[in-house]
């Protein structure tokens, strides 16, 4: 509020917030990246992974889903088609993983095309309850279709021992900087996606779709496009799980939880800043890991309850996102003596 | 005769999902929230009349109505706290803050009763009412009745009742409504204590053929939607006929199809109206929603 006081001023602090902002965001990467000479334990740079991994998978969604305010709870769709193109090209073909995640980004974009152009047409909620329902679809065909996927049993990576060249490392540190640099790769899409021509359409699209269209922007076209690098996004993550993780089921494929995770972490970190949805993964990707590995049997569910809350309460206090936030402490702290 | 069966099935279970998509569509029509939680309250009144069944030997029919009452009350008190704060936020927030609030209550309920199925056993649970050709599950005709009982006094309320015309005044035109004197916001309350409230009757009504779970909710999610989408957004009567179709479209393909593939036609269903209703889905509320 207190930046709006007068429009002169308002200009410099504006630049000012835009620096302040990348030297935050660059800060926190520091700190996640330096994580190896930190934490001590095999189980903490294994969090330390996953807060790169769903962070990628965050900031994927958050093109489509924060930007353009059309909120998608079917993206576990093209983590599923990521993680299943890596594993079937692995298994029956013996192509290398290197190969097998970009495959699968390729086809995640078809994917995402082909369920775009039918989808795009519903608004707001629909738009959500559509996805839902394909999500479900996917669940139901893949666990249908055993003789291709494997059915319930899932797909398991063979062992392979050290083969850099098949994804297969010989220390749980490389995964973590194949991890990071996906996520650093993510968060300059992000950024590039923000202050590009498609940013600034993607955001008149979620201020008002009919103003947007008035002014000569074609929505299908921006949401398809955004869709495309969105889905691809989402597809590096469920690839990169696929082999992290080595196993994957229909029921871990399209769960409900991973399309609503990366939508938590973005609503939690802060839907209209580029390094929002990661800040959120790592602050609760740890969160949930150490819950869950304390809370188990009929304590168990606590975790995801504390989850939800958190959900609630972000949106009632906090709806602009911790990112936000963060920044405001940041320039007070900065300016404080003058 | 097995289709035949399948067909009488499917219009009794067809019954229930109606009774629990009319509680969403009017949530909808008269509030524009699509409650991502209703499946949680159809799961509270399950274990409503679970624990009246266990402590008071309660038959679940009977508990149904203070079943129906308690999560009422619950609805006003979470309308108060999380909805009302958000009813002119963008969907992102709407749609998040009752996705929250699914999870808090599956696994509030998971926290404090445990994952273990929970069911009761009633005399009628096992009868079965020969029919020529057929038989109809004692409980599921119950089940029937209840919510058709519940469902007509609903409509009687919607049409020969001021309150409920207020409230279908709010659905139509808001800023109309409150000219003319209507509190929406008292409405909103409600509506959404109602639109839970006949969830939470209808948990209790099928418990006697089916099992309490925290996670229960979620199977009946997307059938709800897609009665209330194929029925047109907000409109009740849309929804009570929508109900009967998808209950036997339901049951009708599982002889046909292989059992995991018995949602599917469902889902396929769904997504197709959802894409193919003429003009759009939002038009369509607008014309439907009388």
């Amino acid at each position: 509020m207190s930046d709006s006081v007068a429009p002169s001023l308002s200009v410099p602090s504006r630049r000012g917030r835009r620096g302040a902002e990348v030297a935050l965001a660059l800060a926190l990467l520091a700190l996640l990246l330096a994580a190896p000479f930190y934490v001590g334990t095999e189980f903490a740079l294994r969090i330390a992974t996953l807060c790169c991994l769903f962070g990628t998978m965050s900031l994927g969604w958050n093109l489509l889903g924060g930007y353009a305010n059309q909120i998608s709870l079917g993206h576990a769709v093209f983590f599923a088609v990521g993680a299943y193109t890596t594993g079937l090209l692995e298994i029956d073909l013996h192509v290398t993983p290197w190969l097998g995640i970009p495959a699968g980004m390729g086809l995640a974009v078809l994917v995402g095309i082909g369920i775009g152009i039918p989808t795009f047409r519903l608004a707001g909620h629909y738009f959500a309850l559509g996805t839902l329902a394909l999500l479900q679809i996917g669940d139901i065909l893949f666990t249908y279709y055993r003789q291709f996927t494997g059915g319930t049993l899932g797909l398991t990576l063979p062992i392979l021992g050290y083969r850099p060249e098949m994804f297969s490392f010989k220390y749980p540190i490389w995964y973590f900087y194949v991890a990071a640099g996906m996520m650093v790769g993510a968060l300059l899409a992000s950024r590039l996606v923000l202050r590009s021509g498609l940013g600034y359409r993607l955001r008149a699209i979620k201020e008002n779709p009919l103003a947007a269209q008035l002014a000569g922007i074609d929505l299908l076209r921006t949401k398809l496009t955004a869709l495309a690098i969105s889905a691809a996004v989402v597809a590096a993550g469920g690839g990169f799980y696929l082999q992290f993780i080595q196993f994957i089921d229909p029921d871990s494929a399209f769960s409900f939880q991973t399309s609503i995770n990366m939508a938590l972490f973005a609503i939690i970190g802060g839907v209209n800043s580029w390094w929002g949805p990661a800040l959120g993964a790592m602050l609760l990707v740890p969160l949930s890991e150490y819950t869950s590995l304390q809370l188990t049997g009929r304590l168990a569910p606590l975790g995801p309850l504390a989850y939800g809350l958190l959900l609630i309460l972000v949106i009632l206090l906090r709806p602009r996102g911790l990112a936000e936030w963060l920044l405001r402490l940041w320039e007070r702290l900065w300016r404080s003596p003058a | 005769m097995a289709l035949y069966q399948a067909l009488l099935n499917g219009l009794l279970i067809g019954g229930v999902y109606a009774l629990i998509s009319i509680g969403l569509t009017l949530v909808f029509g008269v509030m524009d929230i699509v409650n991502f939680a209703q499946g949680e309250f159809l799961m509270i009144g399950m274990f409503l009349a679970f624990f009246a069944h266990q402590l008071f030997g309660l038959d679940p029919l009977v508990a149904s109505v203070g079943a129906g009452l308690l999560v009422f009350a619950l609805g006003v008190l979470v309308e108060r706290v999380i909805i009302d704060p958000i009813i002119e936020a963008p969907p992102l927030a709407q749609i998040f803050a009752t996705v929250g609030l699914s999870i808090v209550l599956s696994n509030a309920a998971a926290a404090a009763f445990g994952n273990e199925y929970h069911g009761v056993t009633t005399p009628y649970g096992a009868v079965s009412v020969p029919l020529p050709g057929a038989h109809l599950s004692l409980s599921y005709l119950l089940a029937f009745a209840c919510a058709a009982v519940a469902a007509s006094l609903l409509y009687l309320f919607l049409n020969w009742t001021d309150l409920g015309r207020a409230m279908r005044a709010t659905a139509q035109n808001r800023n109309a409504a409150v000219l003319l004197g209507i509190n929406p916001r008292a409405m909103y309350m409600l509506a959404f204590g109602l639109g839970v409230g006949l969830a939470g009757f209808a948990g209790a009504v099928i418990l006697p053929y089916t099992v309490a779970y925290p996670a229960i909710g979620s199977q009946f999610v997307l059938i709800m939607y897609t009665v209330v989408v194929l029925g047109g957004l907000g409109s009740v009567r849309g929804a009570a006929v929508a109900g009967l179709v998808i209950g036997v479209v339901q049951s009708v393909s599982t002889v046909f199809l292989a059992t995991e593939l018995q949602n599917l036609v469902v889902f396929v269903i769904f997504v197709a109206a959802l894409i193919l209703v003429p003009g759009g889905v939002l038009q369509n509320v607008r014309l439907r929603r009388a």
